[in-house]
């Protein structure tokens, strides 16, 4: 994880300078399928200039709240001292730099996609394997190991075939033989679906995320399972000032824009008067869903969203009921009517601020935007 | 003038046992071909353990960087070793886990054969009684 965090750094600041040879490390990095039924290119969103300074934007700064300390470490981590006023400014650089580090958003990708093709058929040695035999190249990391997604784990079956192994025991093989500090070699049970349930209350959030952090790679489809399912609960919850100023902030605002259920999050900034954070969120899901920016003073831009977006589930009921045939699977079902919620919520929450504006007639909320030429 | 001559020709890629009663495990090890199995390493290049874990599997471990090195210094691989690394696919299947595999094959098809002739003989048997 910590690895691949790195690289992906070095990629973000590469992005600047040679778009080519960054393109063609995330595509290796993301290892794309021909043809993909999800989006194979939201690693590529996510490193984009533009949605990562909106991401680091929305996550705000709080130092307080970054920098706090473990809980049991609290006794001990309080030090004194006399500086210089030189001296200070080190220190405070320095802790700039923790700020910085500790504020690294853990890479969105898609699921790694495991190359099932055999290798080798050998079905006349069958009656020598007692049992699965797993290989692993315990090389050190160099250009051939860039990272451990690129280590070989093979896996010879008992019927004689020999494939690549599948992403969980590789990932388990590679956590057997190249331990890292705080990762077990077999995944806790807590973040089995269940217990997870249980556990998804706001003291947790930041436990959780840290813990799959370090435990899994971020492209595992557990870690993204876990992920996502705690930032689908905040999100329902609206528990957003939680993750505020912690490295998740960024990765729930671009899962929330992927899997299109901005509402709540717009509906907890406009309830906190934050009407730059909300256009901000709509730019991030007119980006991330390749749309058309909209332009113009932040309040229309809320206000035409809104309408968008209504429009928008208007014409699709009106189409469900001309073509009564269609039918729609019971999730898509729920997930549309979920989102009929959440847009009537918004429109809600949008009518009384804007009858709260009117009334008071507070002009700070106008934050007009210049408009991109 | 040394008591002990090394009359050692080359180096072996071997498998060294660790582990302790009733548990075995394997150091894949770069030695001298005269040297005693569990002393006098020259590096150690991977593990196998041959007991099978909670998953059903044997892992083995190898540095294949270190492999290809001292395999360029002309060391030989034992025959167990060539084996795994026949099943790894690094080389192709060694000609013993073939034989190995022939045999068992055999002893399976004798065993069938044997069953089968037996119970023929008990269904005789009881249709004679009857």
């Amino acid at each position: 994880m910590a690895a691949l965090s790195r690289k992906i750094c070095f990629l973000t600041k590469l992005n600047g300078h040679s778009s080519l040879t960054c393109d063609r490390l995330i595509r290796r990095l993301s290892s794309s399928d021909k043809v993909l039924k999800e989006r194979p290119d939201l690693l590529h969103l996510f490193l984009k200039p533009k949605v990562t300074a909106i991401l680091k934007k929305l996550t705000g700064k709080n130092s307080q709240k970054t920098m706090e300390p473990m809980i049991a470490r609290r006794a001990v981590t309080s030090k004194y001292k006399m500086l210089t006023d030189e001296e200070l400014k080190q220190e405070m650089e320095r802790a700039r730099q923790v700020e910085k580090t500790r504020l690294q958003m853990p890479p969105y990708m898609n699921a790694r996609r495991w190359n099932n093709r055999p290798l080798s058929c050998d079905p006349d040695i069958a009656p020598v394997l007692t049992s699965k035999y797993i290989f692993v190249d315990i090389s050190e990391a160099s250009k051939r190991i860039p990272v451990n997604h690129a280590r070989t784990v093979l896996c010879r079956h008992k019927n004689g075939v020999l494939q690549h192994a599948d992403v969980e025991t590789h990932d388990r093989i590679v956590r057997t033989y190249l331990p890292v500090p705080g990762q077990e070699v077999l995944t806790p049970p807590l973040f089995e679906e269940d217990r997870l349930k249980e556990l998804l209350t706001p003291v947790w959030y930041t436990y959780l995320l840290e813990y799959a952090c370090t435990q899994l790679e971020p492209d595992n489809p557990e870690f993204l399972r876990v992920t996502h399912t705690i930032y689908e609960h905040i999100a329902k919850e609206g528990h957003f000032h939680h993750l505020e100023a912690t490295r998740f902030f960024g990765p729930m605002a671009f899962h929330l824009a992927v899997i299109d259920k901005l509402e709540s999050l717009i509906i907890f900034y406009i309830e906190s008067d934050r009407l730059s954070d909300a256009k901000d969120v709509i730019l991030l899901g007119q980006i991330v869903n390749d749309e058309p920016e909209t332009e113009g003073s932040v309040f229309t831009i809320v206000q035409m969203y809104v309408k968008d977006q209504v429009e928008k589930v208007y014409n699709t009921i009106q189409t469900q009921s001309q073509q009564a045939t269609v039918v729609k699977s019971e999730k898509d079902q729920r997930i549309f009517q979920e989102k009929v919620q959440g847009l009537e919520k918004l429109q809600n929450v949008l009518k009384t601020f804007t009858r709260k504006l009117a009334s008071t007639g507070i002009a700070s909320t106008g934050n007009t935007i210049r408009k991109r030429s | 003038m040394r008591r002990f001559i090394d009359r050692s020709k080359h180096l072996m890629i071997r498998l060294s046992l660790r582990g302790c009663t009733n548990r075995p495990f394997y150091h894949i090890v770069v030695q001298k071909n005269r040297s005693p199995r569990d002393k006098q390493i020259k590096d150690q290049i991977g593990t196998f353990d041959p007991l099978v874990n909670q998953f059903g599997e044997r892992i083995v471990a190898l540095d294949f960087d270190k492999l290809r090195y001292w395999t360029g210094m002309n060391a030989k691989c034992s025959t167990p070793v060539l084996q795994l690394l026949g099943l790894s696919g690094f080389y192709p299947i060694h000609p013993t886990t073939r034989l190995q595999a022939m045999r068992i094959q055999k002893k399976g098809e004798e065993e069938k054969l044997r069953k089968q002739s037996n119970s023929e003989e008990k269904t005789q048997e009881a249709a004679q009684e009857k």
